[in-house]
């Protein structure tokens, strides 16, 4: 039988999306430059860059290196500081109607809930994501999301101090990634995003010298994407709470990919620099698939990997 | 929405080698970047049958030719995106982003001008020229290359009528030494405004002396980017404004900067 026009929508945890497609955090700055090439209100959420409390300058350049399947960044979160955000560019996000994620940094973890008390006073934000799992910042960042006792704490903190959903963003960088995502959930955690870069490194060998001025950075794009099916699988096993997951996505076969593993909705990143509409493209090819498969609804393939 | 005019296809009319590290690609458009690219904007390109190479290039537009819909590209081999773009084949479709960055600011009225470039620096000079000279300004033209083999450029800006010293390294062509140490003569031909393009090491090295004369200047820099239309703050550089040290997009807020403004000292 065939479908005419496949339901696509979600509610993760309280946010009415039209569609599982999030941008992640980093990858689509704070939605002015974006906009310039995708109708925001086409995605299912837009996760602005990590914000911190204060001005940071982030890391030395250079920060990006490409390798073979994917890209070594060292950004070092470079923010203007939560202020800033507030007043420039929250109001021009606010103009759309789609869902906005903040994401907050910190390298002491009393500044999250403090970041947390902050953005709850505002308006036009539907969703907290708790980056902490950042593999860029010298103190903090993936260190707390290593520790699944910190990562919990943190998560609590925040939590106490807002209304708001919290997401917690998870580092692939650990042993085992559901007891870091157990302790965020029995923390008060409303979702996991899944997963930040892959901590990396790469040397010019006729220099000599480390590819990325930060010497170590993260890796994302198609080389990581098997990690993060494996981990959102393990994840989805473990914990109740609903899955973005994330990690080389450019195309619908993979995020049907990382829908049957477990995802509830997914971000792209990396793909949004080659190509800034590959978000159109993969919702085409979504209702296509679904469509030539008979499925009414995208979420009743969540998980349903078929094991022998 | 502006993406259809950011996101073009273009067609390779010719990719020739035109000195021994660099070649000339000249692409032909529906006129979404021949006719709209400013002197001193950028493209950033996707290397076709390439999917191995994730990010797209960023190259200075040399110059166009709205007349005939062209536009020009000079690219030096430094990785494998650039070795792949040698064996592009007239035909080829390529997908390009742009016209991105801020480009050059031209003159109000006719002014002598001195354009300072290095290397791969000159390509981003030429639409320059053209325009500079288009709108009745002197243009005295400053290039500098390692050696005989790597000149390039040259005659095409006399025939723009640009006044032009070649200086190589090794003195193998035109005047021995880096393109500062033959600067002198132009400084003092009442400069209205200077361009300057190159490796870092030789805008080090021209800057000063265009402070020092007090004659109004600026730069194009360049840093490996990831996107290049200004989302993933990769290609950041230090610019002073206001007393403040801040850090500025070199794809979005640049790659054109005030040498009062940039922190060009290592």
């Amino acid at each position: 039988m065939a479908i005419m026009k496949p339901d696509l929508s979600l509610n993760l945890c309280g946010i009415d999306m039209a569609n599982p497609i999030v941008t992640c955090s980093g990858t689509s700055g704070n939605g002015r430059e974006f906009a310039r090439f995708l109708d925001l209100n086409l995605l299912g959420a837009f996760t602005a860059k990590s914000i911190t409390l204060d001005k940071r300058p982030g890391n030395p350049t250079p920060r990006i290196a490409e390798c073979t399947g994917g890209i070594l960044n060292s950004i070092g979160i470079q923010s203007k500081g939560v202020e800033h955000f507030i007043q420039e560019d929250l109001p021009f996000l606010k103009q759309y109607s789609v869902p906005v994620i903040v994401s907050v940094s910190a390298t002491h973890q009393e500044d999250y809930a403090r970041l947390a008390e902050i953005l709850d006073q505002e308006d036009g934000i539907k969703a907290l994501e708790v980056n902490i799992s950042c593999p860029n910042l010298e103190a903090g960042g993936s260190s707390f999301g290593a520790d699944p006792e910190l990562s919990g704490r943190i998560i609590k903190q925040v939590k106490d101090r807002t209304h708001l959903p919290v997401i917690a963003k998870l580092t692939p960088n650990v042993t085992d990634i559901t007891v870091i995502a157990s302790s965020v959930e029995a923390n008060g955690a409303d979702a996991v995003s899944m997963i930040n870069t892959v901590a990396g490194m790469a040397i010019d060998i006729h220099s000599r010298r480390p590819k990325l001025g930060n010497v170590i950075g993260g890796l994302s794009g198609p080389a990581i994407k098997p990690i993060a099916i494996k981990k959102v699988w393990d994840t989805y096993r473990s914990v109740s709470i609903p899955i973005i997951g994330m990690g080389g996505i450019n195309s619908w076969e993979d995020v049907i990919e990382f829908i049957l593993a477990g995802s509830s909705a997914v971000g792209v990143g990396t793909g949004l620099f080659r190509n800034p509409l590959v978000v159109m493209d993969i919702l085409e090819g979504i209702t296509t698939f679904l469509k030539e498969n008979g499925i009414e609804r995208l979420d009743s393939l969540r998980g349903q990997v078929e094991l022998l | 929405m502006e993406s259809n005019k950011l996101l073009h296809m273009a067609t390779v009319e010719e990719n020739t080698q035109i000195c021994a590290d660099h070649y000339q690609l000249i692409l032909m458009d529906d006129g979404g970047l021949s006719k709209t690219t400013l002197p001193g904007q950028f493209v950033n390109v996707v290397i076709p049958q390439r999917l191995d190479l994730l990010l797209r290039r960023p190259f200075s537009v040399a110059r166009t030719d709205p007349e005939k819909n062209l536009l020009y590209i000079v690219y030096r081999i430094v990785g494998k995106g650039t070795g792949a773009m040698v064996e592009l084949k007239p035909g080829t479709k390529m997908d390009l982003m742009g016209p991105l960055g801020n480009g050059w600011h031209l003159p109000k009225a006719p002014m002598n001008c001195l354009l300072v470039g290095g290397g791969c620096g000159v390509a981003p000079l030429w639409a320059l020229a053209e325009h500079l000279v288009r709108e009745r300004s002197r243009v005295f033209t400053v290039m500098g290359f390692q050696s005989r083999d790597k000149v390039f450029g040259e005659d095409i800006f006399r025939q723009i009528q640009s006044e032009v010293t070649v200086t190589t390294d090794d003195g193998s062509y035109g005047c021995e030494g880096f393109v500062c140490d033959h600067l002198e003569p132009y400084l003092n031909q009442k400069i209205g405004r200077a361009y300057v393009c190159g490796p870092m090491p030789m805008v080090r090295t021209v800057i000063p002396q265009l402070l020092q004369k007090k004659i109004e200047g600026e730069v194009s820099l360049e840093e490996i980017m990831g996107c290049g239309y200004g989302v993933c703050l990769s290609c950041v550089t230090e610019v002073e404004k206001d007393g403040r040290v801040q850090k500025q997009r070199i794809c979005t807020e640049g790659p054109v900067f005030s040498i009062r403004e940039v922190k060009w000292q290592s």
